[in-house]
């Protein structure tokens, strides 16, 4: 599956498969998506965790409309420009009401990220406008 | 682009936010006021709302600029950046950004900064920086 909404189609591409329940993550680094000392922006590193962490929680989230209420990102190592990136995320908790759910992000091979969140889950029907 | 009324456009430097932006900047009495306008490529899933990823790379350029700008130019890299998402803006918003130094030790900057469309918050925002080559 490749980049669900128009903000991943513009940065991307993003690819997301699926294995043994979490979700996992495909991304190349590109000149566009550098800061100024040509690493990969940290910007870019939260929007592949939060894509990463949105497709898993809408996956298991059986029709609520899910938002994230908060993310912490940890920002351990470098992505080299040019470097593969591969992601997984993971259900940490899931109640009725809030999916708890964590991503590591590796860039060649070497960790990158590491970012917990919480989701909101509401059912279609009560959602807000 | 001119930009929205009493906005001077940012000078960006980094690729990437060059590319997510235009970001715009005004001074309120002494307070860095910095904004971007919700584009249509902006928008997450729902076609509605802002994606996450614009708003977390917006948290991190704008208190970027605060551990960078007002630490005389100090280089730094973000460790650490935490958001609450308190509502997500739709296209069209211009989404303010006010950061501020919580502490400032020599290798270490603690910033937090809040976020908000016409006065109403959407994002609170806290990071830590170390400060390039001290120790």
């Amino acid at each position: 599956m490749r980049d669900t909404s128009a903000f991943e189609q513009y940065v991307g591409p993003i690819t997301y498969t699926e294995d043994a329940g979490d979700t996992m993550l495909q991304f190349t680094i590109k000149d566009q998506h550098l800061n100024g000392d040509g690493f990969l922006h940290g910007g870019m590193m939260m929007t592949l965790a939060s894509s990463a962490l949105s497709t898993l929680v809408r996956h298991v989230s059986d029709g609520a409309v899910s938002a994230p209420l908060s993310i912490n990102c940890d920002f351990v190592g470098p992505g080299p420009a040019g470097a593969a990136v591969i992601g997984r995320a993971s259900i940490t908790r899931r109640t009725r009401t809030v999916v708890f759910a964590s991503v590591e992000l590796h860039a060649d091979g070497k960790l990158m990220m590491s970012a917990t969140a919480v989701y909101r889950l509401e059912s279609a029907e009560r959602s807000p406008a | 682009m001119s930009g929205p009324a009493g906005f001077k456009p940012q000078n960006l430097i980094d690729p990437f936010e060059k590319f997510v932006g235009p970001f715009y900047e005004r001074d309120e009495e002494g307070q860095r006021v910095i904004a971007f306008e919700v584009g249509p490529q902006h928008l997450g899933p729902d076609g509605v709302h802002v994606h996450e990823g614009q708003m977390m790379t917006f948290a991190d350029a704008t208190m970027g600029c605060t551990a960078y700008w007002d630490n005389d130019y100090t280089p730094c890299v973000t460790l650490s950046l935490q958001t609450s998402f308190l509502a997500f803006p739709k296209l069209g918003d211009l989404v303010e950004a006010r950061a501020r130094f919580v502490r400032k030790t020599r290798s270490v900057l603690f910033v937090e900064a809040s976020y908000s469309v016409n006065g109403e918050p959407v994002m609170t925002a806290t990071s830590l920086w170390k400060v390039l080559g001290a120790r």
